[in-house]
């Protein structure tokens, strides 16, 4: 998702004015920490891509896609590594300005004491194990992506603290900020042809996470519970003083508990991911599965079966979908194919990517996804696969 | 490490690697990647067990996201070198039968020629015979022969170092694969035993935090 495509992503969103002033403030302490003798250092890449679009994404729109990224990070360790401080700024420019993005996506002190974590700031948290879609990867705001597959995660302001035991490893997280998603470019084209008015709806909250986890010999398991906002707005329709009509995201206050599993035996790797939530329009549960075979360290494949009890209400295409898809690594890049079909209407969604590593500092890299079938038989409020076809090259620095 | 293909084509892989020897039970390994730089900050931990598979993870910085992998075993290449897991891991004497060939010299070195017949039959190998040296009892040369008897390939020992109070580790390790043409160099440098490692920096549920 992340990497040499980040260039070409469709989505941007506009700081709160608070968590802006945090942003500069501690980008502010960046320069002070690359000025001063610390044996951290910065690394980054600077990323340009450009994605074609089979559909223009409005009348005054294009069909086409460009902007310039430049992702750095920055890493000091210190107190024998029990300490360090990550900060890892993100810019995306685009030349006609509506999806350019500066992002924070880490700027964080952790502390890794005998079986004690704690951190502070801003951070990128990754919870799950299937492959096709990331059901209890809860924490992060995600980025409507339109090319890649699936999202961009946006850093979450948090307090979190870890332990790990015999019994299994629990994390706690308190998340004080809320950051909203936003919809340009694509993104934006939902699933009518009204566009997305953004509210604006980040701000202060007092959002909670836990997650329990264990490993027991070939077995993993988590469990997860997390009271607070929403990251997946719902919609309202909404018609302007001109007559045009336009959809206003509201985010609301749930209550989820999701599950993951992992089994490994021999080289198959059995994997469940399981969530249900409380929105206003009804509890609902979520689940994918499957399984994933290892041929040998280059070829994996994969088979998965996604499921939402909405069914036909659901915000996702993917709701009664089987998924089949395959990666191959070689010594200098990889490829990776996967398709969706829904069991009942037997639309498609075709995906593939691949890069080319160019010498030890640069990635060429192309992208592809296509939907195939009736747009009238897709759940009407998931948001359109769109057809489209994107080229990264990523310099590292 | 330097991966050299059959028409020279050299290509340049710089790793870090951590090693905690766990008592009764093998191995625990994490080696982070420096170069190439799409690839900085990827990890592999292994905790290898003397019997059944290996455990392994990967850590993908760019997703901030673990994987726990079906391990490959121990004739898997490591890193698409021509090393495979079972050529770098620690040699057990227990897990070969040894039979005594001849006395040959090896470069300045009077080396003892020993055949030695890997127990375990998920080994890739049908036998290995190995020169070592009478003084210090270090490996010089490695072939590797196949099931079938062929010659696969053949492991040099370079620059020998000896470090105070471990005995001696060789500073480059050259494998030549017979079959395909391709030849792997692995240089060592900055060993440092004893090291302060401890269980807490091999934890999969913090390798997002091991560096």
């Amino acid at each position: 998702m992340r990497g040499p495509c980040s260039g070409i992503r469709a989505s941007s969103y506009r700081l709160a004015p608070s968590l802006y002033g945090c942003s500069v403030a501690l980008a502010g302490l960046s320069v002070l920490v690359l000025v001063t003798p610390l044996r951290g250092q910065w690394e980054g890449d600077v990323a340009l891509g450009a994605q074609w679009f089979a559909a223009a994404a409005g009348p005054d729109r294009s069909a086409l896609e460009v902007a310039l990224a430049l992702r750095a990070a920055f890493q000091h360790d210190w107190d024998r590594g029990r300490q360090s401080l990550a900060v890892e700024p993100f810019l995306r420019w685009d030349p006609r300005g509506e999806r350019t993005l500066f992002d924070l996506q880490a700027a964080a002190w952790r502390y890794r004491g005998g079986s004690w974590d704690v951190a502070l700031g801003i951070r990128e948290v990754f919870w799950g194990v299937t492959e096709s879609r990331q059901l209890v990867d809860v924490i992060n705001q995600r980025d409507p992506v339109v090319g890649g597959p699936g999202y961009e995660k946006l850093g979450q302001p948090l307090v979190s603290l870890a332990t790990h035991q015999d019994w299994g490893s629990v994390d706690l997280m308190f998340m004080p900020y809320f950051r909203p998603r936003s919809y340009t470019g694509h993104a934006g084209l939902l699933w009518s042809s009204a566009r997305v008015v953004e509210s604006g709806a980040g701000g202060w909250r007092w959002d909670w996470a836990a997650r329990w986890s264990h490993r027991l010999g070939a077995l993993d398991f988590g469990l997860l519970q997390f009271v607070g906002t929403n990251r997946e707005p719902r919609f309202e329709t909404e018609t302007g003083s001109a007559g045009a009509t336009f959809l206003t995201p509201h985010y609301e206050r749930i209550t989820q508990t999701g599950a993951d599993v992992q089994l490994l035996v021999g080289r198959w790797i059995c994997k469940l991911e399981a969530l249900t939530l409380d929105p206003e329009s009804g509890r609902y549960v979520a689940a994918t599965g499957g399984l994933e075979y290892a041929f040998a360290d280059y070829l994996s494949v994969f088979g998965e079966y996604a499921f939402d009890s909405r069914g036909d209400d659901a915000t996702t295409s993917f709701n009664d979908d089987v998924f089949a898809g395959a990666r191959l690594w070689w010594q200098d890049g990889q490829l990776r194919a996967g398709v969706f079909v829904d069991r009942r209407t037997l639309n498609s969604v075709l995906s593939l990517s691949a890069n080319r590593r160019l010498g030890n500092a640069a990635v060429l890299a192309v992208e592809a996804g296509a939907f195939i079938g009736r747009e009238d038989r897709e759940p009407p409020e998931a948001p359109r696969q769109h057809t489209h076809v994107a080229l990264s090259l990523a310099r590292y620095f | 490490m330097v991966l050299r293909d059959r028409d020279g084509k050299e290509r340049t892989r710089e790793l870090r690697i951590r090693a905690l020897e766990v008592e009764g039970d093998g191995e625990k390994t994490l080696l982070i990647f420096e170069s190439p730089r799409d690839l900085r900050g990827t990890a592999l931990l292994t905790f290898s067990h003397p019997e059944g598979s290996d455990d392994q993870w990967l850590y993908l910085p760019a997703l901030k996201r673990v994987k726990r992998i079906a391990a490959s075993g121990q004739s898997g290449s490591f890193m698409g070198s021509e090393f495979a897991y079972e050529d770098v891991g620690s040699q057990v004497v227990d897990k070969f039968s040894y039979r005594y060939l001849r006395d040959e010299a090896v470069e300045q070195y009077q080396a003892f020629v020993v055949e030695r017949i890997p127990l375990d039959p998920s080994s890739g190998y049908g036998r290995q015979v190995v020169w070592v040296d009478k003084t210090e009892y270090r490996p010089l040369r490695v072939d590797y022969y196949g099931r079938n008897g062929e010659l696969l390939k053949t492991l040099r020992f370079k620059d020998y170092r000896q470090y105070a109070g471990v005995g001696w580790r060789a500073g480059q390790l050259v494998m030549v694969n017979h079959q395909v043409g391709r030849t792997t160099l692995l240089s060592w440098s900055d060993y440092e035993f004893g090291a302060g490692l401890a269980d807490r920096d091999f934890d999969p549920a913090r390798l997002e935090q091991l560096r």
